[in-house]
């Protein structure tokens, strides 16, 4: 006997958001103090977030997209101020990263998070780097907008960024997947699509 | 809680100002450095907002939190236009310092370009901080509602506040917890670390999962809803003759900005004093839009 599963309000989603965006913020100031990067202010080497925030976009869809954009500008933020650059650089980028993951995964793939057919790991696979690398070049546009790298590191960036979000997420994300998701699946906010 | 992030002056006279024109006009000086690219007005914008801080009582010692950014971007700045940038000198027979073998040089304008670039990115941190610190999480909240945005999704900041300290209590505890099982946070290889603090993730997440339930229970029986607040404070935050007026003037700035800087030129790089400001010109425009206005003979044209 199959339970239909309630329709969850809007307040349910906005506290996702929110509980999202406070694990988000704290890893995220974490991964700063934690991996800094000589050279690359507020910037960690190892992004803990990412993994989170691709796998609970999984999970919640948009809403925790959501949040990760509000995690990164507050976390970001406190370190180099709450500027537009911060918003539009790391915030939005991170609201980005995840939401192309997930639309490449579920919609494209139509894979499930469980992660137990092929088809699942090589989708999991396949979409993260496409994401990282589709948000490495929003950022580095950006900074390259505002003036802080000239179009020769544009590239190298890039590939750091791709590089180093991929690698965050494939290490702490995978592992979350996997064994958090049956978990995640019975809570009234798990969601099978984007929001 | 937010106050643990920044501290709030409350001795300041901007912290009785309306927090939607806070949050405008945060907006308005990261768009108007945004929009400069001259040294000398970038330098001018600065010492602006310099001078605000003792102006408005606000305490210039809020932004030594920031010396160790600034540091770091000076730093990323002078490495990406040094090695990777190919600003011509001022004058055709103008020397470059430097050439690379890949091509890019260094110049004068290189080093003025650079630092221009490092002011642009201190005067958003200081308009930013200068208003932030006179802004408590109520007052972001409010903001974020007088501009018409929905109470429920200004209520996400300052309820992601409360979380995120919340969060950082748990993370103590569970690591608190797992150092007294032997794991190691602070020694070890890195790889070793990372593989600790994975291990932290997990409860920290079934707790994160249970907490949506428990905040969303909460909420709803106090009444949250994502509708009109009855018991919202309306008259307290209603815009006023002058609100309108700061916004317009803060408008007017924005787009002065922008069109002297893309329509025509000034406050693109060099800028004056480098390139003399094309005053005839300027004024040669405002007299061909002015004269079909005025009936007497305009002396610009």
């Amino acid at each position: 006997m199959t339970v239909e599963k309630p329709e969850v309000g809007l307040t349910y989603k906005l506290v996702t958001t929110a509980v999202t965006a406070g694990i988000n913020a704290v890893l995220a100031l974490f991964a700063i103090i934690l991996v800094p990067i000589p050279g690359l202010p507020s910037a960690s080497g190892f992004w803990i977030p990412a993994g989170f925030y691709f796998v609970l976009t999984m999970w919640f869809g948009v809403w925790a997209a959501l949040g990760a954009l509000i995690a990164t500008f507050i976390a970001m933020g406190y370190f180099s101020g709450f500027t537009l650059h911060v918003l539009l650089d790391g915030a939005m980028g991170d609201m980005i990263a995840p939401m192309v993951c997930a639309l490449i995964f579920k919609k494209v793939f139509k894979a499930s998070p469980l992660l137990e057919k092929q088809k699942d790991w090589v989708a999991w696979i396949v979409s993260v780097p496409i994401a990282s690398l589709i948000c490495g070049i929003w950022v580095h546009s950006v900074n390259l907008a505002f003036g802080v790298i000239t179009p020769p590191f544009w590239w190298v960036g890039v590939v750091a960024y791709l590089i180093g979000d991929s690698l965050a997420v494939f290490i702490i994300g995978t592992p979350l997947l996997k064994k958090l998701t049956s978990y995640v699946q019975t809570s009234p906010v798990y969601t099978e699509g984007l929001y | 809680m937010a106050q643990m992030l920044f501290s709030t002056m409350k001795d300041s006279p901007l912290y009785k100002a309306h927090p939607s024109i806070k949050i405008i006009s945060i907006l308005a000086i990261n768009l108007i450095a945004f929009f400069m690219e001259t040294p000398a007005a970038m330098f001018l914008l600065f010492l602006t907002i310099l001078v605000a801080y003792p102006l408005f009582r606000v305490k210039i010692t809020i932004l030594k939190r920031y010396w160790y950014f600034i540091v770091i971007l000076v730093q990323a700045v002078s490495v990406s236009y040094l090695l990777g940038s190919k600003i011509p000198p001022l004058n055709p027979g103008g020397s470059i310092y430097y050439q690379f073998p890949w091509g890019t040089f260094i110049s004068q304008m290189t080093i003025v370009y650079a630092i221009t670039m490092i002011m642009r990115f201190v005067s958003m941190l200081l308009g930013s901080t200068l208003f932030i610190s006179t802004m408590d999480e109520k007052q972001i909240r409010d903001g974020f509602h007088s501009l018409r945005i929905p109470f429920s999704l200004a209520f996400l900041i300052s309820l992601s506040f409360r979380t995120m300290f919340l969060f950082l209590t748990d993370m103590d505890k569970i690591r608190n917890a797992m150092t007294l099982r032997g794991v190691r946070f602070s020694s070890g290889p890195l790889m070793g670390r990372i593989n600790a603090y994975t291990q932290t993730f997990i409860p920290l997440m079934v707790i994160g999962l249970r907490r949506i339930t428990h905040i969303t229970f909460a909420l709803e029986t106090k009444g949250f809803r994502s509708g009109k607040r009855s018991n919202f404070r309306e008259q307290d935050l209603k815009f006023k003759k002058r609100h309108y007026l700061i916004v317009a003037i803060e408008a007017c700035l924005i787009i002065a900005a922008y069109i002297l800087r893309y329509w025509f030129g000034i406050l693109s790089f060099p800028g004056w004093p480098f390139v003399p400001l094309p005053i005839s010109e300027l004024l040669g425009l405002i007299g061909t839009y002015a004269s079909p206005i005025f009936p007497f003979s305009f002396p610009f044209t």
